[in-house]
């Protein structure tokens, strides 16, 4: 992935923070895929990502002083993290709402495209992963989905890749837990 | 099919960002609206304004002295002449006195006569001594740090001089907690914390406010706040005090806590500025507790409140929701669009009446 390679982030960064506009577009632009994908990653349902970005975005430019060392992407993925983990939040309130209003549909449907099986595929998956535990889901979307390696995803999350390891293990048991229940073969 | 055969494929589509979304999401944060402050309190602004604080600084005069002499830019790092008083940094140098060349392809960070110089792909010459610094920079840029303040210069020669006798402890802490160095302000109003009086006070308020806000650390708050009530318990800034523990206890969940602090506060400053957002966070209390008809009147008696109404009358409607009304929640959300068309949950509760039932 490209954003693990950039070596011109503490530059953009040192001139976004002189108040460079054209370096701060660079730095989104450079970042904006990235926070895409890990944003769909982390469950944020499709018709949301442009709003959970936006909002990632808009946060990391105002913190931008706060962001001292390590890698600009990693910071990045926490605050996307952050951002997801609050609309997951308020998500919860609606369901609450729908609950009680009589409504057993989902505010967001997952658009389908029937005609590729690709999609439908991640449609599946994704329905699986919302079962998963918040920090589970995390990782697993990132070795299986998003082909991270062990150490790439302890970076991201900040934690050991011994602990990604263990993390990963008890995932993938309940995913394949809850797919077999959904009719699919270990 | 198998769980492999599954993920093979999902790991097939295509999630990359659809055609202008970057372009749309970039539109949309150059003209949004900037991000809600708390809905509780901006106590920070409370009290600066009440110390009417600014800050003086009279680095980057022009020099008088002869020019340095010239020295041939380099590529290779750092050079340090003989005689040349230097120490590492953790992100960079403080040199004393002497004379230093730099060539700074990223961000080095330099200590010069306790200001703080951000090097960013700059070729400079630093040759300081106690009374004066000469800086040359002749590429990039140089960022001069005082008192928080920042300050942005091409090449070009410059001089700083020691900090004058008229330095402010109090703008400064203010400044390091405005440029977002959190720690750093953090330590200067503990240190102005250390005086006596109304200025003593107002940083251990400040102290807790940073710390609730920015360093996610309400038990930090909160011993800031003790020592505040214990040190000043007749002190000229109760109310913020007071505010500023209800809020620590409410990011702490002593909902029990919270409640009673919001009583306490309404009962002696229930005619402040502050006291409608006081009460809907008392509701939010109530309601956590379990105590729904008093937190339905303090929603109830918000809903028309400029600072808390929108959210109060959203919550209103779900409280009714909460308690299996179901005619009245949809009453409530009705009546929540048509007095806040635009407002923050708007979207939700639109949606909400829209799902087919």
């Amino acid at each position: 992935m490209q954003v693990f390679e950039n070596t011109s982030d503490l530059e953009l960064l040192a001139r976004c923070r002189e108040g460079e506009a054209g370096a701060w577009e660079k730095l989104y632009s450079e970042h904006f895929t990235f926070a895409w994908r890990m944003a769909r990653r982390l469950g944020a349902p499709p018709a949301d990502l442009e709003d959970v970005v936006q909002d990632a975005f808009s946060v990391a430019h105002r913190k931008l002083d706060d962001f001292h060392e390590g890698r600009f992407s990693t910071w990045l993925y926490r605050i996307v993290a952050h951002v997801v983990a609050g609309r997951r939040r308020r998500q919860k309130v609606r369901d609450f709402f729908s609950g009680i209003l009589g409504s057993a549909e989902a505010t967001h449907p997952v658009a389908v495209d029937d005609q590729v099986s690709a999609r439908r595929a991640l449609v599946r998956v994704e329905q699986l992963l919302n079962q998963l535990s918040p920090k589970k889901r995390e990782v697993f979307a990132l070795k299986e989905l998003e082909g991270l390696t062990h150490e790439a995803i302890g970076e991201l999350l900040g934690i050991p890749t011994a602990t990604v390891r263990t993390r990963l293990f008890h995932a993938r048991a309940d995913f394949e837990r809850l797919a077999r229940a959904e009719g699919l073969e270990p | 099919m198998k769980v492999d055969q599954l993920l093979a494929e999902a790991r097939a589509a295509d999630i990359a960002p659809p055609p202008n979304a970057r372009a749309r999401v970039l539109e949309r944060l150059s003209t949004a609206r900037p991000a809600r402050t708390s809905p509780w309190l901006a106590l920070a602004g409370v009290t600066a304004a009440a110390l009417g604080g600014f800050v003086t600084w009279n680095m980057l005069r022009a020099p008088s002295a002869p020019a340095p002499t010239e020295v041939a830019a380099t590529d290779d790092g750092v050079t340090v002449e003989p005689g040349a008083q230097v120490t590492p940094t953790a992100r960079g140098l403080a040199i004393a006195a002497g004379r230093v060349r730099l060539s700074s392809r990223a961000t080095l960070q330099l200590e010069v006569l306790g200001r703080t110089v951000e090097c960013s792909a700059a070729t400079l010459v630093v040759e300081a001594a106690p009374a004066r610094a000469t800086l040359e920079v002749t590429s990039g840029s140089i960022t001069v740090i005082e008192e928080g303040e920042r300050v942005v210069r091409g090449p070009g020669r410059y001089v700083l001089t020691p900090l004058g006798p008229k330095a402010d402890p109090w703008a400064a802490a203010q400044a390091l907690e405005r440029q977002g160095d959190y720690a750093g302000a953090d330590r200067a109003y503990e240190a102005l914390a250390r005086g006596d009086g109304l200025l003593a006070e107002s940083a251990l308020v400040a102290q807790a406010t940073l710390r609730l806000s920015h360093r996610h650390d309400a038990p930090g708050a909160l011993a800031a706040l003790d020592a505040a009530a214990s040190r000043f318990p007749s002190g000229a800034l109760e109310p913020e005090r007071s505010l500023a523990r209800l809020e620590s206890l409410w990011a702490l969940g002593r909902a029990a806590d919270a409640r009673d602090e919001a009583q306490g506060y309404l009962e002696r400053f229930g005619r402040s500025a502050q006291a409608s957002q006081v009460r809907f966070l008392r509701a939010r209390a109530q309601e956590q507790l379990g105590a729904l008809p008093a937190a339905e009147a303090d929603y109830g008696a918000l809903l028309d409140d400029p600072a808390t109404g929108d959210d109060a009358s959203f919550a209103f409607a779900a409280l009714a929701a909460r308690q299996h009304h179901q005619a009245q929640a949809q009453a409530r959300l009705r009546s929540y669009l048509a007095r806040f068309p635009r407002g923050q949950h708007a979207r939700e509760a639109a949606t909400l009446l829209k799902t087919p039932r």
